[in-house]
């Protein structure tokens, strides 16, 4: 009788790609990491100002490999060209804006040299491209989406999820009528489901927030409820005289602010609010921008630090003096914050409710089987791309 | 150096009892006896052994309770300071409902004992406490707070910064909210046994360890701990807590950059102790504060068996040259770490976990390998039994350093190599474990990815049951 064989050669195939190269421990050097981030990064020059949010948060983690921070001494330094060589753990070697970099590593970098031999950026790649790149084994570290995170992993994708440091939430631009109004910005946090954005905008990746720092970092976050009552809000809006309308702003380029804030205008009119989302520019000067035109806006804030009382300081510079209205100060040396003090800022700036805090959102990343030593970015922290090694690349 | 790691870590003697008794000395006394006792005897002998492994079990078991619900006592001051600021703000309430909820990484039965010391500290405040029942969702509005009753939820809690213990208590007009900061917990530097293979942590750190040696004079320890920035040297006695013992730092200078840094504290070929950094040696100057590292001549690492070793630095692996001169030609590859083995006779094995993930056992003289092991991790080492004139193998797992990691000894016959007894689980990933030529224990240097320590542990094998 004649045995077919293929689908066992087939199936031994699949095992063996599926199986790393080595199964090693110790660092080996070698190789070419290929990352594929979002943003489109225009220039490295430490000078020139980034055109958006993203491209500023993707530079910023590009300068962290390429200039070394330590002490005060910024650490670039120009070629006879102008160019910039850079004096972190790696130099670029070949560069086409907003496309793609590649870096090479430095031999004489500060805590040594880095195991990979480059590191090759391709920008500006969507979100889809990225998750089918790394399916396809053409990338070994990718960005992705926290709400894409499930579709990812059903996928078979291996993630890196870090613990949640970017909050979304609802500012008020100061000077507005509505936005003057506390029992109208009341009635908009309590319209807001944060726990449905969770678990369905966000496929459970994200945390439903209701202060400004998560849980891990402050561990007073569960003195803050996210509560959802749209009867209550709806008993507040109808006793604001002159049935206003609210105009919410958000990122136009983001398509996650823009699945937020149409949850929100649904929100709001369940609860009996007159809610419009509208989308406007991009960029850090928006915010400023919007002022005139709308009543409120959707921010990302990204933790600086994991510590709790450097974190809330940088939220207290980011969102301006009118969100910590009321709130006592933090100390002017805010890592010597106790946690009483840090509490009671955060509870200020809940109370006067110019910020309304929504959700928690990690840094996710899609990993190639054969990265090894990365661990999932702490808040300040940049790509940790000195440090991870290739199991496969030449030693 | 005199380590003496053995001393310490010495196994129970109920285990050797046994062995002995099982052993041909006793059954040369058993002969002695008239046939017809022998099945009684038996029989007397296993109810004996039954009920003292069953009494031992129990004592262990009740003993490992105790330990673990005795609540630090650094955290007397947080309990006082809590109970007081309940105390205050629950005025001018005659009594309490007070629920703990545990949400900070301390066991159950540490929380048990602050909910005691609380209570305790309340009744004390002339406060009559009662606890809430545990299926109370939210025990601030279950019962309804009245003018004599305060509820009170208090939330063992964590942030970065550390533990937070937070107590909300409700009065029928009022919440107020406290918050005391709560120094955290020592790690506890005991030894853990495992079967077989014993491991004792000695030191713990949050900065990494490269190597460690501990001496033992009289009742002191003296330390010399060897990290990637400086060496750090203190002595203890054995009963003194870690906070209060002076430590002398002396920080490297001219140290090479590595990502992957390798250092020893070994004794050089004229007997002195010396540091070993990659590939460059660094001396202690006396009266200086420093350790210059450098020199024209690359370090030469002592890895026992004849061998010695040489260290990339361009890299993170080394280079094997022998000892002997009759096999000074003998090449063997590069390695990230060598078991080398001691015998009398003077065989000379060695086994190389190589850059391809693979470890090699080689014989005197042959290029070829004798044996190829696979799926062992890059860490290798010998250890000597006390039980027997064996040498065991230990690899630690595979995986990266981001990972739970485990070592495992293997007994190498005839080239094959089979594991023996349970593999040591960790909580992190083994950075190094070797053995200084001579001793009869293997250094490992660890990192519990579940406190962030770098942990620097003693391992030794045991011939337990």
């Amino acid at each position: 009788m004649k045995r077919p064989f293929y689908p066992l050669l087939a199936a031994i195939s699949i095992l063996l790609i599926a199986l790393p190269a080595r199964t090693a421990r110790r660092p080996r050097y070698g190789g070419t990491l290929r990352l594929e981030i979002e943003a489109a990064i225009h220039s490295l020059d430490p000078a020139v100002a980034a055109a958006s949010p993203a491209e500023a948060a993707a530079k910023e983690q590009l300068d962290a490999l390429l200039y070394d921070y330590r002490g005060d001494h910024r650490g670039e330094s120009r070629g006879a060209g102008g160019t910039f060589t850079g004096s972190g753990a790696f130099r670029i070697s070949a560069w086409e804006p907003g496309k793609h970099v590649v870096l090479a590593a430095n031999d004489d970098a500060p805590g040594g040299r880095p195991f990979l031999d480059a590191i090759d950026v391709q920008m500006g790649r969507p979100a889809r491209q990225r998750m089918l790149d790394l399916e396809l084994n053409h990338a070994d570290v990718a960005e992705i989406p926290a709400g894409d995170a499930r579709q990812a992993a059903a996928r078979g994708i291996r993630l890196s999820i870090s613990n949640p440091d970017e909050l979304v939430a609802i500012e008020f631009a100061p000077g507005r009528k509505i936005a003057e109004d506390a029992p109208a910005r009341q009635a908009l946090s309590l319209a807001v489901d944060r726990a449905a954005i969770a678990a369905f905008l966000l496929q459970k990746e994200g945390q439903a927030a209701g202060g400004i720092l998560p849980q891990w970092s402050s561990g007073t976050a569960f003195l803050f409820p996210t509560t959802f009552d749209p009867a209550s809000a709806r008993q507040l809006w109808s006793e604001i005289p002159g049935s206003p309308k609210l105009m919410l702003g958000y990122d136009s380029d983001d398509p996650l602010e823009h699945m937020i804030a149409e949850r929100i205008a649904v929100d709001a009119q369940a609860a009996g609010i007159s809610l419009a989302a509208q989308p406007s520019a991009s960029g850090a000067t928006a915010r400023a921008d919007d002022r005139g035109a709308v009543d409120a806006r959707l921010i990302r804030w990204r933790m600086p630090s994991p510590r709790p009382g450097p974190a809330l300081a940088d939220f207290v510079a980011f969102a301006g003096p009118q969100a910590a209205l009321g709130a006592p100060p933090l100390p002017d040396a805010p890592d010597k914050a106790s946690p009483e003090q840090i509490y009671q800022c955060e509870a200020g700036i809940i109370a006067e409710g110019r910020v309304i805090p929504l959700v928690w959102l990690p840094q996710v990343y899609g990993l190639s089987a054969r990265v090894r030593d990365w661990n999932a970015p702490a808040p300040g922290a940049g790509w940790p791309l000195a440090d991870v090694w290739l199991d496969g690349g030449a030693p | 150096m005199g380590e003496k790691w053995g001393d310490r870590g010495g196994i129970g003697e109920t285990e050797f009892g046994c062995a002995m008794m099982t052993g041909r000395e006793g059954a040369a006394d058993m002969m002695r006896f008239p046939r017809r006792f022998l099945p009684l005897l038996c029989t007397l002998l296993f109810a004996l052994l039954l009920a003292r492994s069953q009494a031992n079990a129990q004592a262990q078991s009740s003993s490992q309770i105790a330990a673990s619900a005795a609540m630090p006592s650094r955290w007397n001051d947080a309990v006082n300071k809590l109970a007081a600021e309940i105390a205050a703000a629950a005025k001018p309430a005659k009594a309490i409902v007070l629920k703990l909820e545990n949400q900070s990484p301390i066991s159950e039965a540490q929380a048990a004992a602050v909910r005691e010391g609380l209570a305790s500290q309340l009744r004390q405040s002339n406060l009559s406490v009662r606890f809430a029942p545990a299926a109370a969702s939210n025990p601030p509005a279950n019962p309804p707070a009245g003018a004599d009753t305060a509820n009170v939820r208090v939330v063992l809690s964590q942030g970065a910064d550390g533990l937070l213990w937070i107590a909300q208590v409700e009065r029928a007009d009022s919440r107020q909210v406290a918050i005391v900061p709560v120094p955290q917990a020592a790690a506890p530097a005991l030894p853990g046994r495992i079967p077989v293979l014993q491991r004792r942590i000695v030191y713990q750190g949050r900065e990494p360890i490269l190597d460690f040696t501990v001496n033992r004079q009289g009742n002191v320890d003296s330390w010399r701990v060897l990290g990637d920035g400086g060496l750090a040297e203190f002595t203890a006695p054995l009963s003194a807590g870690a906070d209060s013992i002076p430590i002398t730092r002396k920080p490297l200078r001219n140290a090479p950059a590595s990502r992957d840094p390798r250092g020893r504290l070994a004794i050089n070929a004229a007997g002195y102790p010396a540091i070993l950094l990659g590939n460059t040696s660094c001396a202690e100057s006396p009266g200086e504060s420093s350790l210059f590292c450098g020199g024209q001549a690359a370090a030469e690492w002592p890895i026992g068996g004849g061998w010695r070793a040489t260290y990339d630095g361009d890299h993170n692996y080394f280079q094997a040259t022998s000892l002997t001169s009759d096999i000074s030609s003998w090449k063997l590859p590069a390695f990230f770490s060598a078991a080398t083995f001691e015998p009398a006779q003077g065989a000379a094995e060695i086994i190389l976990s190589e850059l391809d993930g693979k470890a090699r056992l080689y014989s005197r003289g042959t290029d070829a390998p004798k044996s190829v092991f696979s799926g062992w991790g890059d860490e290798v080492a010998t250890l000597p039994a006390n039980c027997d004139q064996d040498w065991h193998v230990l690899a630690a797992g595979t995986g990266d350093w981001t990972q739970p990691d485990f070592v495992q000894m293997y007994r190498v016959e005839n080239g094959q190599a089979s594991a023996e007894g349970e593999r040591l689980n960790l909580p992190g990933p083994v950075l190094s474990i070797w053995r200084a030529p001579g001793e009869s224990s293997v250094r490992m240097i660890s990192r519990n990815l579940e406190t962030g320590m770098y942990e620097a542990s003693v391992l030794s094998a045991s011939c337990g049951n």
